[in-house]
Parts: structure tokens; sequence; C-alpha cells
């Protein structure tokens, strides 16, 4: 029409038109914005069909909706109510994330928390702002069960209950973790903990066991030269040790006289102490003879090593300040082995004991001049036979979380067995394998037993609690002609933990106190000249001079069984068999070989049959 | 490039070219995953369905409900949508053309008139035409675009737009055919061989 009108236009005008023309349906900016605004609305809606929704049941829901906004920022979406402020739904919002809300109804099972005694489902939200958040929710009145922390799956997260019994965990997301790290990362701590829970307490998972010709003498060297301390001893019969623990440096070193069964054997130890020069003078001087003076060498330490009176090897180390720290399992006292072979010896190890390698160190030829391998959370450390450094394979303990499978795994590694995994007196379960190097290993996995406690029985006051507390606590003080001999009786079969001894200038035993189970007992053995004083008092007298003894000991031990064979085999004298007896307690009665008499007892619950 | 749909009215989108959206597949993927992402396809769409509702029923108000109605529809529905090789478009053609035949029968039959063979499609090459001249305004220069959104979308006077922006009618004019002028060379341009 309008070229009708134009009937000369020419074709460029003729174009603009026609774009004219077509731009008639241009549509406004304005809709365009308000439709996008629109269908952002209904994205919310439609997400919203796609998630859970938390729905809480609350006593008074108007109240919590304040607090929600209060405590938590959360915005009221929508309410609905009837005349009497009964909230029959209500919907808030905390950041992005939609909360629903009713007034409980129990007619209908809708029961709020309050009616319930708890809840048994948590919030979880992620904010903003964990930090921030927590602050505005405390003073609020929100209690916080679990200040905000760092947690290892990438979030900063805390625990709140508020006023209405609902638990909320609000975190804010700091990095992500690869699904399998977080599975790795788990898998570590379950293992940790397993191995934690299969030591006695104050065990690493490896120690060192001396067998030697002469223990006693051997500890007395070790104290001497290294400042040692005896944890604990046990005689046998004839007076040699059959066991006994040592510390130096926090680290646990065992030993025992070698026997027919356990033949001595040679052991390098690493040992690692704050002064090198002086620990290395004081070995000389307790009898040890040098190897090398100590020295700083180019891999980080200052080391000196000597050779013990009974052939050990220590060499005594300090890292110098410049090194990089060594890794946090290589313990003060840390084996060092000398095989033909390292590099097979370190295969066997991953397979029999799933090591892991954490140095190595090999010449160009390849033989390993230094390794470090983790097995646990200790470390073992290597170098290929070389000069002075000839193979002396130790007796090593190791504690595994299961030493039925470990013990399997070692003889199809190449170990051969000495003998197989067997529950032991004393709580473990251990094995001996003996490796393709010579070196001995105890395999074991340690039983942890909760020790029964008598209602109302305190924690020993000594172990735990303040001075003024431990008059509530009764010690029986008990008298015996020599006290070493009645502790390790004691040790023996009640499992009692010696925690202090006294020795006169003459060498004589005068106190021992012990631990069964958390019951301090102390034991006095007087001198002769004590004694007689004390008899002449009339205030100590053993049952043997008195002919009988007014004071009977209730004691709980895991395994009423055991303990009354060990105790029999003691020489004690039964006084009541066991029997199950009808106050709870599995139960027997004993006189021990000094005249003390026990009722010995496991609570019927805990019997293993 | 993701936007989310906060920034979709913001977006100046005229430089893509409609017909080469080079991943079209995989926005669809992350809408259907997370519908927030259903912006890209609305802000890369929206001329499109409008041009071709606009075509069909020639008027504004109508051509605004309808487009809404497509998009929301589209919206809801994104989740059943099967890529096949085929432009998101038609998708958003067909769901556009049942609209509109639902709303004629609604209208037919208030008025009891029956005209089912109302099934003249537009051909796509128009409307791709139209919309791509929709979106080029957008990149005319500031007072050239206001002018002709002023004039054409809102429909306004020479005399109002020039009492809006405060210049002469004359100026007012200047601006359209200078705008004008612009397009018709843009889409020239952009087309090889104008389809005059």
């Amino acid at each position: 029409m309008a070229q009708a009108r134009l009937p000369r236009v020419n074709s460029a005008v003729a174009a603009l038109l026609r774009i004219a023309g077509d731009l008639r349906g241009l549509p406004r900016p304005s809709f365009k914005a308000r439709l996008a605004a629109d269908l952002s609305k209904n994205v919310a809606a439609v997400r919203r069909r796609t998630v859970a929704t938390p729905y809480l049941m609350i006593r008074d829901a108007a109240r919590a909706i304040n607090f929600y906004k209060e405590a938590f920022g959360a915005e009221e979406l929508m309410r609905m109510a009837d005349s009497s402020g009964h909230i029959a739904h209500a919907e808030i919002k905390i950041g992005s994330a939609p909360i629903m809300i009713a007034d409980e109804d129990p007619g209908n099972f809708n029961l709020s928390p309050d009616s319930l005694g708890g809840s048994s489902a948590f919030i979880h939200l992620y904010v903003d702002n964990i930090d921030a958040f927590a602050e505005r929710a405390e003073r609020g009145g929100a209690k916080i069960l679990e200040p905000p922390s760092d947690r290892p799956y990438g979030d900063r997260g805390a625990k709140f209950a508020d006023p209405f019994g609902h638990v909320w965990m609000v975190a804010t997301h700091m990095y992500d973790v690869a699904p399998q790290q977080l599975k790795a990362d788990w898998d570590r701590a379950v293992k940790a903990e397993l191995a934690a829970a299969a030591k006695p307490e104050g065990y690493y998972s490896i120690t060192p066991y001396l067998q030697v010709n002469g223990a006693a003498r051997f500890i007395d060297f070790l104290k001497a030269a290294f400042g040692a301390d005896e944890v604990m001893r046990v005689n046998d019969r004839d007076g040699s040790i059959l066991h006994a623990q040592m510390k130096i440096e926090g680290s646990a070193v065992e030993l025992a006289d070698a026997n027919e069964q356990f033949k001595p054997n040679l052991t390098a130890i690493w040992l690692f102490v704050g002064d090198v020069d002086g620990v290395y003078e004081r070995a000389l001087k307790a009898g040890a003879t040098p190897i090398h003076p100590p020295m700083d060498q180019d891999y980080g330490n200052r080391e000196g090593s000597v050779r013990d009176p009974f052939g050990n090897h220590w060499y005594i180390a300090t890292p110098l300040p410049s090194a990089a720290p060594w890794p946090r399992e290589l313990r003060s006292v840390t084996p060092y082995l000398h095989p033909k072979g390292a590099s097979k010896l370190i295969d066997f190890l991953k397979e029999a004991f799933d090591a892991e390698e954490v140095a190595r160190h090999a010449d160009e030829r390849g033989a390993v001049l230094h390794a470090q391998i983790r097995i646990g959370d200790s470390i073992i450390a290597m170098g290929e036979a070389h000069g002075p450094y000839q193979p002396m394979p130790p007796a090593l303990h190791l504690y595994v979380p299961d030493v039925d499978s470990t013990y399997r795994s070692a003889l199809r590694a190449g170990a051969k067995s000495m003998y197989a995994p067997r529950d032991e007196s004393y709580g473990d379960r251990s094995s001996g394998v003996t490796d393709p190097f010579g070196n001995v290993w105890y395999i074991a996995t340690h039983k942890r037993v909760e020790i029964p406690r008598m209602p109302n029985q305190r924690q020993s006051a000594l172990e735990s609690e303040p001075a003024t507390e431990a008059s509530a606590a009764i010690m029986p003080f008990m008298y015996f002609e020599s006290a070493e001999t009645a502790a390790d009786f004691y040790k023996k079969v009640f499992r009692a933990r010696e925690l202090h001894r006294e020795v006169e200038a003459d060498g004589h035993v005068s106190h021992v106190q012990i631990a069964i189970g958390n019951t301090n007992v102390m034991l006095c053995g007087a001198t002769a000249a004590h004694f007689e004083e004390g008899v002449a008092k009339g205030h100590v007298r053993t049952p043997h001079q008195l002919g009988g003894t007014p004071l009977h000991l209730y004691v709980h031990v895991p395994d009423v069984d055991d303990a009354f064979q060990r105790a029999i085999d003691g020489g004690s004298r039964m006084v009541n068999p066991i029997k199950d007896e009808d106050w709870g307690d599995r139960c027997c009665g004993v006189q021990d070989p000094f005249g003390h008499i026990w009722y010995i007892a496991t609570p019927l619950g805990q019997v293993r049959r | 490039m993701v936007y989310t749909i906060g920034t979709m009215a913001r977006r100046a989108s005229a430089s893509t070219a409609p017909d080469r959206e080079p991943d079209e597949h995989r926005l669809i993927e992350a809408a259907q995953r997370d519908t927030r992402h259903f912006a890209n396809l609305y802000e890369n769409n929206f001329e499109r369905v409008y041009a071709f509702v606009f075509r069909r029923v020639g008027d504004r108000h109508e051509a605004e409900d309808l487009t809404a109605d497509v998009f929301h529809q589209a919206l809801r529905n994104i989740g059943r949508f099967e890529w096949r090789g085929v432009p998101f478009a038609a998708w958003l053609y067909k769901i556009a053309a049942n609209e509109i035949a639902d709303r004629a029968n609604r209208v037919v039959r208030q008025s009891a008139v029956s005209d089912p063979a109302d099934s003249y499609e537009p051909c796509p090459d128009a409307v791709e035409n139209r919309a791509r001249l929709y979106r080029m305004v957008d990149t005319l220069p500031p007072d050239q675009r206001r002018v002709i959104v002023m004039r054409f979308a809102e429909e306004k006077s020479i005399r109002e737009i020039a009492a809006q922006i405060g210049r002469t009618e004359g100026a007012v004019k200047q601006l359209q055919f200078r705008g004008l002028q612009n397009l018709r060379l843009r889409m020239g341009e952009n087309d090889g061989e104008a389809k005059a």
C-alpha cells in the first residue's frame, strides 16, 4: 500500500520500509525481562519438586518461626493458621533452603520432639558463612552442640539444637574432596582405630624383643646407659626373667632371659635421644664399646654408635636442627636391620604385613643404602649388610588388628611358623614366625578387656583423682614376708600392674604398690628390723603369724575360671569352688600361698562360656 | 558460559547468530539437570518464539501471552525433551503451534464458527530472519536503539519520543532513519544477499 502511494520510491527506501514493517513485531524489552523473572520464579517451584524438604513438627510453631527468623535469619514465605493461631502449614526459607513447619497435632501422629523426647533426623543446611551464622544462632538462643570446625570432607560445620528440640547441622562448604579421597581417608582412619585397639596401652605397632643371657644385668645396663624405665618384670621360679618391659625415651623395649625355646638374639636399634654426645658417653661408661663417635651425618642426624655388652648395636641419634623432619612413625626406638638382600626383605614386609615404603636410597647398582618401611604406626629402618654391619636378625613384637590373617599372609609371603595364633593368658592372641631373613616376628592382637567394677566402686584415687579425693578410696595394706614375691604372684594370678616399688639401701623391697583392675593395693614386706618392730607394736602380722586372716578381699577379673586356675597353679588353696552366684557373679574363693583370702569373681554377663 | 536466570534480562545477546549456537545439546542437558540453566535456552530462543507467534497472531498482547505460555510449558517439560539433533527451536515452535491452535479452538467454540484448516505454518527462514532482526536492534548505537525500541516495540509517536528523550522531532526522525539504515545494512551483511 505504501508503494501505491509512493509510486517512485527507490529500492533503498523500499528496503527501509520493509525493515520498518518487520519491526512492527519488535518485542518490548520490558516484556522479555518480566518473562525471564517469571520463569525464574517457576524454576524455584520446579526445583522444589525435585528435593526432599524438611517438614518440622513443632510445639508452638509460631514461636519457632520467630526463633528461626531471629536466630537463623529465616524468611517467612507463608503461614496458614486457624483462628486460635494453630499453624496447619507454614513455609520459611533459610538462605535458599525451603523448610516447612506445622504445629504438632498428636491426634494425627504429627508429633514434635517435645512429645517424642527427641528427634531422630537432623536438618543439614549449607550457609554462606558458618561462623557468622553460629554467632547469630547462639545470640538468638540456639544451643551450640559443636562449635564451627573444619571437617575433613571440605566443610566447615557446626551443630545446634534449637529450643524446640530440632537439631541442625549447618556448614559452609570450603573445598571439594573427591569421593575416592574421602573413602580412602575413612578407610585409613578405621584401620588406624582398629590398629590402636589391637595394641596394649603404651605400645606402638613394633617393639623389639631382646632375648639375652643375663636379662637382669641387661636391664641395669639399659637404665644406666639410656635412662630406661622399668615398666614391668616377670620372674620365673628360678629367678630368670620371663618377660620385662622397659621404656626408653617413651618407646617400649621388651626383653627376656634367653632359654631353650627363645634363643639369644642380637638387635640393632636406632635410638633417638635429646643429647647424642651425653648418651654416647653414658653408654660407654655403662659398659658399651664404641663403634664410631658422634658425628654430624649428611642425612640430617648427629649420630654415634656403640655395641652393648650383650652384642646389640645402638645407633644413637639426634636430628640436626637444619634437617627436614623425619616421619612421625619413626619412634625413639626403631629397629635397624642389616639384611642381605634388603629389597627382597622390603617385598616380604609389604606382602606379609601390608608395609609401606616411606623412603629408599639405593646406590647405582640398586643396593639399598637406607630404607624406611612403615608397618602400622611404626617404622623399621634398614640398610644392605656391609662391613661391620652384618645381618643380626632381631625378634620383633608386632601388634596387628587381626593376628590370624596377618599370620596367614606372613606364611604366604614365605615366613616359617614357630607357633600358630593362640590365646595367651595375658590377654593377647599371639603367634610366632621366622621370616626368610631370620628375623623373628611375634605377631599379636591385643584383646582389650574392660575390668568390671563393683557397684559404687571408685576410680582409683591414685591414678586419676586429686589427692584430696584419695581419702575416699580404700587401699588395703597387706603384709608379707616378701613383698616382691607377693607382687610376682599377684601379677601372674590377677594380671596386677606394678605401679611403684620402694627399695631399701640393702636392696630389700619394702613396699610394692600394685593395681588389680582399678583398685590399688599396697604390698608390704618389712625389713627384718621393721618387721620385729611392727610385731612388737602388735600391728604387723602376716596371716601365717596370725593363723588366719579376718580380712577377705573380693576382686573382679575378666575371667574367673582362668584366674582360679592360675591361683591354684601358683600354690593357692581352694576355699570355695567356682559357682554362678545369685548376686550376679561367677565366683570362687582361694587362700593364696601367703595366707590371704580372695574371692575372685566375674560378672555373669561377661563370663566367656 | 552459564547464565543464571537473573542475568537474562541484562544480557545483550544480538551478537550470536541464531543458527550457529555451538552446544545447544549441552545447554539442554544442563537445563535438564538443573532448571536454573534454562535461562540460556530462553535467552537464545526468546526472539524466535516471539517472532513465530507474532507472525501467526499479529497482535502484540496475544503474542506476549503466547510467548510466555510457550516458555512456561517448555520449562515444565524440559525433562521430557529428547535430543534427536533437531534444533531446540523446532520443539518450541511445536509448543507454540499447539498453543495457538488451542486458543483458536477456544475462540472457535465460543463463536461457533469452524475453520479447522487453520494450519498455516510460518516459513522457518522468515521466522529466523525476523528473530535476527529483533536481536540486531540491540547492536545499534544506544540513541538509535532507544528510538527504534520506543517507536516499534512501545509504539510511541515521534512527538512522544521527542518529548521523552528531550530531542527535536527532526532529530528523532533522523535517529530512526539512521537506525533503520543500519539494520538494513547489517541484515544485508549477515545475509550475504539481502532478500529484497
